[in-house]
């Protein structure tokens, strides 16, 4: 039997918030505007959404109430399930243009989300120090191995957006089990200098951000100058991506610069992310300080609005509720993550520390990638908003790992 | 988990503290976005909101131009008006369509399948209500703007192929993209009512012709006028690139109005060196024109039910015995093989040969009288061949023709390009069972009857490669794309047709158009050697086939001619003529010799030596 007392009431009420929020929103989104159609509210999303609401409460109980070490021990069977559950959506997934669901009678089920959940528990595991005899950069490189086969697997759907969430999610927990912050800098920033170079040369035909970040680069190369060797690398490996990236992009045939260039920027086929993400500006910036009013919003009847009730759904919220209603979500998704990584310091033992990490990470870039395509600071790569977006998969691993949060704030006492 | 270590503790609180102060700054930067799209850029952004009054046209890219080796326009484009409608909602435009109804016959049920699928893509482009529209819409809802003020009229491009039914087979044709292309994952950016390449050149180089559409974005107020044009989203078409042809279009016009006045077949006419087709002719042909507006379900059965079958490409996807041309394949086969051994006795033909118990009859019933091979291919003598073939294996033919590529497809640069049929010794035994069929099929096949079938592209190559001293080119009609060459091909040797035994054969040919016996003296021209084979191909549906193949100048060749005319009777009578005004035409009209290339210079010469 266990009891338990101090339960982080900020973390649950937050969530409980965010849900309410989302569920009000996905029932504005099919509900129609003022201005009206005679079309019947469509109450299918809803329905479903509150049905998944409760499969949540559910998943968030596990969480919750299943000690830490059962989750512990049985990480890397998890893991291996949902990299099989990964494999069988390659060949027997549906979806529209991505082959991302499973369907289980009316029910889809995205393995990708289930996978992240499964990708914080094998590296709190493996990050941790239960792994005898194995030095530091061992067990970086066995997590950074973990990533790559569901990442790959996420790619190959193709599901770009997901898979980048799984990648970055590792850096802040690498980050917290020893690397220190250069080295999460002198890993990151030939990627920054490599999409930047790319992406503003192919896509926004700019090149200064290139060379701003060039300019930071030789900052921090000079800051660091008491070590030579590294500057030295930092900025010839900055500088060799931003002279060899073009180099080798000119030399590819169109098509496989198009292919590179509609990777990057998927949703980028004609006619297609330039109008959505004008729409979603256009419905957000039209909400203005305090907003159209719930059920009021213009935008998403008219269907100018794609994929409004899961990718755009903070769309509709910016135009229905405004500056306020936007910046309220904000300051709870800022809260949730900053109790998670409270959570992490105080959390009893390091597998529990680790993966609350990593549940902060999961919560911010979600949120962070998500507000930014839809403001327009982002390409559009289809990743939803926890809690907020309509789909199931999502709402219950977000659900799941507040309960684990919650599990990892409270002192428990075992009779 | 046992005691932490205070050092840990301590560090671990200081990445707490970056993480923190990480997440904080990311959050306050959206903050900030959100602030300025939604305070500072309110008012921007509010009077686009208004009413929706931002639409997207999409400024379809204009398809690129077939021309011919002169440069001709052979396909462009012209105007073409639809009536669009702006999305806003399923039933405005239901509400829109049935009120449109009452004033003008429009086909809904058509409408509204379209709509279904227009409505899937969801692209944001307005909905096309009429498409082509003809005056007297277009005037309507000019002047009935109060009525329907969400009417547009909108300009697109329509396909125009000039010069109408010449050349119908080859250049194919464009119509609307159905739902199965656009379900293939391999065709994106089409969308429900575009114009696609269907067939001949249209189809095959479809991804050159069409260009990739641009956009614009426009403001429009409620009433639907157009207010301005938003620039940020500007995204100019990029056009698509011409197609220039190795076509003649004059020798295609002439050689087709030549066929046309002998009823249907096909032929073609090809550069004996590069294997570039200068006409393709299939007739009875059929006005593309009538496709690229949109062709109606009526007129559409009666193209494809019509008796004479005029979507039919009669060059390239009919076969058709080869009949007496295939003397010359079967003549290498002969010469290769050395089945006719210098000082072999003269063959006597009585009309008739006599194998095993049956008869073989030649085609001239009172027989030729003494034939060797010369002669033979000359006058086209059956017996002389039947003789020989009762010492030939099957295969040996069969290879023979391999090598010359009948039976197999030529790899022209179109679609649906068929194999033919040459038997050989699998064949027969898997028809008849092994040792179930005898040697006479063998007589029969040497004379091109039999199973044999080829098509008239084969056998233009086939002629092409005794012409050009033993090559067989790659035949094609895609000279430049975008103003690059294109038409480099790789050619096959033909492995024993060398030296002597082309010659042979050569001079054969040459006797059959220029001595008194040939049978293709039909065909002659004053002052120009040329060379060929008749055939006449018999038809269990009706009348013969009348076949010639041939090429000129005969000492030194520059194109190669097949034709058959279907249900015309005998080959000499009747396609030997049409080559000869083909051939007056070509070697006559000093424009037509320069625009054959490089080769021009080489044709002048015999004709001026044979002045001498």
């Amino acid at each position: 039997m266990r009891v338990s007392r101090d339960i982080d009431s900020l973390v649950l009420t937050t969530s409980v918030l965010l849900c309410i929020i989302g569920l009000s929103l996905i029932y504005s989104v099919f509900h129609p505007a003022q201005s009206g159609f005679s079309q019947d509210v469509d109450y299918q999303y809803f329905n479903r959404q509150l049905i998944w609401v409760c499969f949540g409460i559910v998943a968030m109980l596990i969480g919750f109430a299943v000690p830490v070490r059962y989750f512990e021990a049985l990480a890397y069977l998890y893991y291996l399930f949902c990299v099989v559950l990964l494999v069988v959506v390659l060949f027997a997934g549906s979806g529209d243009t991505a082959q991302r669901w499973i369907s289980i009678g009316p029910m889809r089920l995205q393995p990708s989300e289930l996978a992240k959940i499964a990708l914080l528990f094998v590296w709190g595991r493996v990050l941790s120090g239960h792994m005898g005899g194995m030095d530091r950069a061992k067990k970086m490189f066995a997590s950074i191995g973990l990533l790559l086969v569901p990442f790959l697997l996420v790619l190959r759907q193709p599901d770009l957006g997901t898979a980048i969430i799984l990648l970055v999610m590792l850096l802040p927990v690498l980050y917290w089990r020893g690397l220190r912050g250069r080295q999460i800098f002198f890993i990151i920033s030939p990627v920054v200098a490599g999409v930047l170079i790319i992406y503003c040369g192919q896509i926004l035909k700019h090149s200064w951000p290139f060379g701003v970040y060039i300019v930071l680069i030789f900052v921090v190369a000079y800051m660091g100058r008491s070590n030579p060797r590294e500057s030295i690398t930092l900025v010839v490996a900055n500088l060799g991506v931003g002279f060899v990236g073009p180099i080798i992009l000119n030399h590819l045939k169109p098509y496989q610069q198009s292919r590179i260039s509609t990777f990057l920027n998927p949703e980028s086929e004609r006619l297609g992310a330039g109008w959505q993400v004008f729409q979603s500006k256009i419905a957000i910036g039209s909400g203005g300080l305090s907003g159209k009013g719930f059920l009021e919003g213009t935008q998403k009847a008219l269907e100018f609005l794609p994929a409004k009730h899961t990718d755009f759904v903070f769309s509709v919220l910016g135009e229905e509720m405004g500056f306020a209603g936007a910046l309220l979500v904000l300051v709870l998704f800022a809260v949730l993550v900053s109790r998670a990584l409270a959570i992490a310091v105080k959390a009893k033992g390091q597998f529990a520390s680790t993966v609350c990490i990593g549940i902060a990470a999961y919560f911010f870039f979600q949120t962070f990638i998500n507000i930014a395509m839809v403001t327009g600071m982002a390409p559009v790569t289809g990743i939803p908003v926890p809690f907020l977006s309509y789909g199931g998969s999502s709402l219950v691993v977000s659900c799941f790992l507040v309960g684990f949060l919650l599990n990892c704030s409270v002192k428990w006492y075992e009779y | 988990m046992g005691k932490r270590d205070p050092r840990d503790e301590r560090r671990g609180r200081i990445k707490y503290q970056w993480l923190l102060s990480f997440v904080v700054l990311m959050f306050v930067i959206l903050a900030g976005r959100l602030l300025y799209l939604q305070h500072i850029r309110y008012e921007y952004y509010a009077q686009y909101a208004q009413e929706n009054q931002l639409q997207r046209e999409r400024i379809i890219a204009p398809r690129g131009l077939i021309k011919d080796r002169n440069g001709v326009v052979l396909v462009d484009n012209v105007p073409r008006f639809d009536i669009v409608m702006p999305w806003r909602g399923e039933e405005d435009i239901r509400r829109t369509v049935d009120h449109l109804n009452h004033f003008l016959p429009i086909d809904t049920t058509n409408v509204y399948e379209r709509f279904k699928v227009w409505r899937k893509r969801n692209t944001g482009i307005p909905f096309p209500v009429v498409r082509n529209a003809d005056k007297l819409v277009i005037s309507f809802v000019r002047e009935n703007y109060d009525r329907f003020p969400k009417l547009r009229v909108e300009t697109n491009a329509r396909r125009r192929y000039r010069e109408g039914a010449v050349a119908a087979h080859l250049l194919g044709y464009v119509g609307e993209v159905n739902d199965e292309f656009l379900l293939r994952s391999s065709h994106r950016g089409y969308v429900s009512g575009d114009l696609v390449g269907k067939t001949g050149i249209e189809g095959v180089c479809e991804s050159f012709l069409r260009g990739k559409d641009g956009q614009r974005v426009v403001a429009v107020n409620a009433a639907g006028t157009k207010l301005g044009e938003f620039n940020e989203l500007l995204e100019p078409p990029v056009p698509g690139k011409d197609v220039t042809l190795t076509i003649d279009g004059k020798l295609q016009r002439l050689l087709e109005d030549l066929v046309r006045a002998r009823g249907s077949g096909a032929a073609v006419v090809m550069n004996v060196e590069d294997g570039s087709i200068l006409a393709a002719v299939s007739l009875p042909g059929f006005d593309p024109n009538s496709f690229a507006i949109g062709i109606k379900q009526a007129e559409w059965n009666a193209l494809n039910q019509a008796e004479e079958k005029p979507l039919f490409n009669r060059f390239l996807t009919a076969t058709y015995p080869p009949a007496s041309t295939l003397k010359i394949v079967s003549m290498y086969a002969v010469l290769s093989n050395r089945l006719v051994p210098p000082g072999e006795a003269l063959v006597y033909c009585t009309g008739a040969h006599r194998f095993g118990n049956r008869i073989f009859k030649c085609w001239k019933a009172w027989g030729h009288g003494y034939m060797d091979l010369h002669s033979g291919l000359v006058q086209s003598c059956d017996s002389y061949f039947y003789k020989v073939a009762e010492r030939m294996d099957v295969d040996m033919l069969a290879s023979a023709c391999e090598e010359f590529g009948l039976g197999t497809r030529t790899g022209i640069d179109l679609p649906n390009e068929i194999q033919g049929l040459v038997p050989d010794r699998k064949y027969y035994d898997r028809r008849y069972g092994k040792g179930k069929w005898t040697q006479g099929l063998v007589l029969n096949n040497i004379i091109g009857q039999g199973e044999f079938l080829v098509s008239v592209l084969q056998m233009c190559r086939a002629v092409s490669a005794i012409a050009n001293g033993g090559y067989l080119v790659r035949p094609h009609v895609v000279r430049e794309i975008g103003g690059e060459f294109h038409g480099v091909y790789p050619r096959r040797k033909i492995r024993k047709l060398t030296g002597p035994i082309q010659n042979r054969i050569r001079r054969a040919m040459r006797d059959v158009v220029q001595s008194q016996d040939g049978t293709a003296k039909s065909s002659r021209v004053a002052a120009l050697k040329a060379a060929g084979k008749t055939g006449t191909a018999q038809n269990p549906h009706g009348d013969d086939h009348a076949w010639f193949i041939g090429y000129a100048p005969e000492e030194d060749p520059e194109i190669a001619i097949a034709i058959i005319v279907e249900n015309a009777g005998h080959g000499g009578s009747v396609a030997g003529p049409i080559v000869r005004k083909f051939y007056e035409e070509y070697f006559k009209e000093p424009e037509s010799v320069e625009a054959a290339g490089p080769t021009a210079t080489a044709v002048a010469t015999p004709v001026a030596r044979e002045d001498q």
